[in-house]
């Protein structure tokens, strides 16, 4: 499982962007990609963000491991779209004394649901790729998502790779001694490695929560003043999204 | 000055076994005192007791003079603090600013000065620079070194560890044990660590406490408590390697040795006094 | 007619499950983009109550007890980890992944499951771009409100009747897991539709799920009630603790099976009745058919010795005697089953408190 994390251009132009103002864009390009009807809007927004992942140098295993699942989907819901829905006939064949039709409205509107997903996942990737994720916690926090939440999301942030490694060490224990050999073992095993991350969870936050309360911890994180934001980086967002918005009315 | 004074400690767990039982034992400040103990032997339960993390004990802990029961916990952990073996319980945010400035922003501090707090625990740990990286793209020595910053940048004047050279590659327990020498001596921080590391402590160490059975055993300065190998074992401990090797060559070689060098460097002078001798005889 | 549809349907799910059959496929979430900006938004004001209740859950809780937001959000991170391992589905010849969401239903409440899933399926969505942002609403929907208040209720339901825990674990992490598929299986359909009906491509939907998450359903009750176990096994103080036992409670006595056998009873009474009342009622074979050449032969059928249309003493005395044996079974349920006492000191839980 590669985290996307691990990837991040230090030395990329959008790197120096603050994460607020990376994270709004974001959201209001998901807006516009999800409510487009058309297809135009989809294929620019997608050039757009791979030529920004080419340019951030982002590792071809890694892209293609974003992108995979989406395209499978994409090809599911192409399949089914096609071949499932009515209207107009484009073309028929026999499969196995079947009678399959590709349907000329399926293809439509096939096709604009991947150009929508293709173009969403592209915006993702391209705000991931550049932004830390402590930078989004910290964007987040500023949109006013509540500090509960942001705590929670900070821990099981920080302790994902304490309990992979913990996961692991278990899952070697196991295989070591044929927990996984046997069909009926392996979903036992399974249930027990699942149970003994669960009390490593607990272990842990016991401690943390110990540790912690000694550097005066009373339930609430603290967390910095945001820094005002740079009016360059605003005016030139601004501009951007304006420009987008004219393409997306087109 | 006394910082720490224990009279008459004892703990049960609750079911009922007695973890330590009549403990008496002080730190002065600037010392750099250990708990040596075989595991199990009570040593975490008794940082635990010192650093007001347990509660329920019987007998006094004073911390300056005041007993740490009459104080609040506020007032104890901007004194003191506690150092677990296991980073990973205790380094809780994501990157090493953010964990690091935890304990200074619940302090109250401006942002200005939690930045220069920050970047001096840093410094004191030798990991200037390490600010915006992520926990977890640490090595389990650099962890360590962040949880101590994570004290330091509280200004903490009284650092109790627990087994700080744990997990540690050789050249890494030496850095770690230099690295609070120089902690210890430059900024006058007071240290009592918990180890069973034997060949480490008479090295860096001024008084060291030897836990065997919930009680303290032996204590006092290293060559008044590494006496004899059968002592030790009773102890459940060893002596010092280069110790026990100088012990037997004294003992059952009968060789011309004035006292017996817990160091390298002590046995290399001992070793040449005695090559002298028997050369110049 | 019949016989072409169920052909393509059969294509279709053995073409759905090879797509699928790829170990990068997750196919729980609903990946970024795939629901229009509508529905999208439908799911996120749908998601935000349950969040906001969670969190009020949440912060009431850690006000208690300052190791509790840490905890959660140690249980977010193991709900991660364990959505994202891939399982060999038997007979499907592909790999998913467990939802997760019954286990943190289970351990504590839904309520707080809900945020559990939410910080989970975020941090998903941004590292691993399982899922999204978009579908973040749709996503919380259906493995936090579905999976978790599935669980959890499956799991104190069971419990109530005092069945075993590990069958209460396993039904619970089945019923989360199938909840869940319902729900995605309803939020695609309606989100991809279009102009189409929503019923027919729901069904699709749901038959393309059906080989790996049938499957994957029971695989997961079996890890949940793995999970259950061992919880109870090592750390029966952290159940209570977590208020998912009682101290002193009974948990591993031998009624599981029977209380499976009742319910599905009980699910099959419920499904017989829900079959439409304007069935036709159909005359039995003795009327039919027996009396009818009966009486052609001239041999009409005579009264019955007792008339039970009408109402008489012998029916009084078959109503008397049911409400009694009903009465007596009832009374004596506990007997009938065959209740086990508990293996450990005589009756009595010995919980060893950890220091």
């Amino acid at each position: 499982m590669i985290l996307s994390d691990y990837i991040h251009n230090k030395e990329h132009w959008l790197s120096r962007l603050d994460g607020r103002v990376k994270l709004l864009v974001t959201l209001i390009m998901l807006v516009m990609v999800l409510s487009y009807q058309g297809l135009a809007f989809h294929l620019l927004v997608t050039f757009l963000c791979l030529f920004l992942c080419w340019q951030m140098k982002i590792p071809g295993r890694v892209f293609l491991l974003r992108f995979s699942e989406p395209v499978f989907i994409v090809l599911v819901i192409l399949f089914l779209k096609i071949f499932f829905s009515g209207g107009e006939g484009i073309f028929s064949t026999d499969i196995m004394g079947i009678r399959i039709t590709a349907y000329r409205e399926g293809l439509a509107e096939g096709i604009s649901i991947a150009g929508r997903i293709i173009a969403a996942i592209s915006v993702m990737a391209v705000m991931v790729f550049s932004t830390p994720f402590t930078e989004l916690l910290a964007a987040l926090s500023w949109l006013r998502v509540p500090k509960a939440f942001i705590e929670i999301l900070m821990y099981a942030y920080r302790y994902i790779f304490v309990l992979i490694e913990d996961a692991g060490v278990i899952y070697d224990a196991q295989k070591n001694r044929l927990g996984y050999a046997a069909f009926n073992r392996r979903f036992s095993s399974f249930g027990v490695l699942v149970g003994s991350l669960i009390l490593k969870a607990f272990e842990h936050s016991q401690n943390i929560t110990v540790a912690m309360v000694q550097r005066g911890y009373d339930g609430n994180i603290p967390l910095f003043d945001q820094k005002p934001f740079r009016s360059s980086e605003v005016f030139v967002s601004l501009l951007f999204i304006s420009m987008m918005g004219v393409v997306w009315t087109i | 000055m006394t910082r720490l004074l224990l009279k008459n400690i004892s703990y049960t767990y609750a079911d009922g076994t007695e973890a330590i039982s009549g403990i008496d034992l002080s730190v002065a400040k600037g010392e750099f005192a250990g708990i040596l103990g075989y595991n199990g032997s009570g040593k975490t339960t008794l940082l635990k007791i010192m650093d007001g993390l347990i509660k329920d004990f019987q007998g006094s802990v004073f911390l300056d003079g005041m007993d740490i029961r009459n104080l609040a916990p506020r007032e104890i952990y901007k004194k003191m603090g506690i150092v677990f073996q296991n980073p990973n319980d205790q380094l809780f945010a994501p990157t090493v600013f953010e964990d690091v400035a935890f304990g200074p922003m619940n302090m109250g501090f401006t942002e200005k000065e939690i930045i220069e707090r920050v970047n001096n625990a840093l410094r004191a740990v030798e990991m200037g620079g390490f600010a915006k990286k992520s926990i977890h793209h640490l090595s389990f020595g650099e962890r360590k070194r962040i949880c101590i910053a994570g004290l330091l940048s509280m200004g903490h004047e009284i650092l109790l560890l627990d087994e700080p050279t744990a997990g540690l590659d050789p050249l890494g327990e030496y850095q770690m044990m230099n690295l609070l020498t120089r902690l210890n001596e430059d900024k006058e921080v007071t240290i009592v660590m918990a180890t069973h590391s034997v060949d480490l402590v008479p090295v860096f160490l001024d008084r060291l406490y030897i836990l065997s059975k919930g009680k303290i055993a032996r204590g006092g300065a290293p060559e008044s408590v590494f006496t004899a190998p059968e002592d030790m074992t009773q102890v459940k401990l060893r002596m010092p390697h280069i110790a026990e090797l100088i012990y037997r060559l004294k003992h059952e070689d009968h060789l011309p040795f004035d006292k017996i060098p817990l160091t390298i460097g002590e046995a290399r002078r001992e070793m040449v006094e005695v090559f002298k001798r028997s050369y110049d005889e | 007619m019949m016989n072409s549809t169920i052909k393509i349907t059969f294509v279709a799910l053995i073409f759905c499950s090879a797509l699928l059959s790829a170990d990068t496929v997750y196919a729980m979430h609903i990946s970024e983009g795939i629901l229009p900006f509508s529905w999208a938004t439908l799911w996120f004001v749908m998601a935000l109550p349950f969040v906001a209740y969670g969190l009020y859950s949440l912060n009431k809780r850690s006000r208690e007890d300052l190791s509790f937001k840490p905890l959660v959000g140690l249980m977010a991170a193991v709900v991660f980890i364990i959505s994202c391992m891939p399982i060999p589905v038997p007979f499907a010849g592909t790999c998913s992944h467990p939802c997760g969401t019954g286990i943190s239903g289970i351990l504590v409440g839904p309520a707080i499951s809900v945020v559990i899933t939410a910080v989970a399926l975020l941090i998903q969505a941004i590292l691993l771009a399982h899922g999204g942002l978009s579908t973040l609403g749709a996503d919380i929907v259906s493995m936090g409100v579905m999976g978790s208040f599935a669980g959890y209720f499956t799991f104190r339901i069971l419990r109530s009747v005092r069945v075993n825990i590990a069958v209460a674990g396993f039904m619970a992490g089945l019923f989360a897991d199938w909840a869940t598929y319902l729900m995605t299986s309803v939020e695609l359909a309606s989100g991809i539709k279009g102009e189409a009906a929503f019923l027919p491509l729901f069904w699709k939907v749901l038959i393309a799920f059906i080989p790996t998450q049938l499957p994957l359903g029971i695989l997961e009750g079996a890890i949940t009630a793995g999970m259950v176990v061992l919880l109870y096994k090592k750390r029966p103080d952290l159940l209570i603790k977590m208020r998912v036992i009682k101290p002193g409670e009974v948990t591993m006595q031998k009624q599981g099976m029977t209380a499976l056998i009742v319910s599905f009873f009980i699910i099959g009474a419920l499904l017989s009745a829900a079959i439409p009342a304007g069935a036709a009622k159909w005359t039995g074979v003795d009327e039919a058919v027996i009396e009818k050449v009966a009486k052609e032969h001239g041999r009409e059928a005579s009264e019955p010795l007792i008339n039970m249309e009408q109402g008489d003493l012998p029916l009084f005395l078959f109503l008397v005697a049911g409400a009694l044996g009903g009465f007596a079974a009832g009374y004596y349920w506990r007997v009938l089953i065959t209740e086990k006492s508990p293996r450990v000191n005589g009756g009595k839980e010995v919980i060893t408190k950890r220091k």
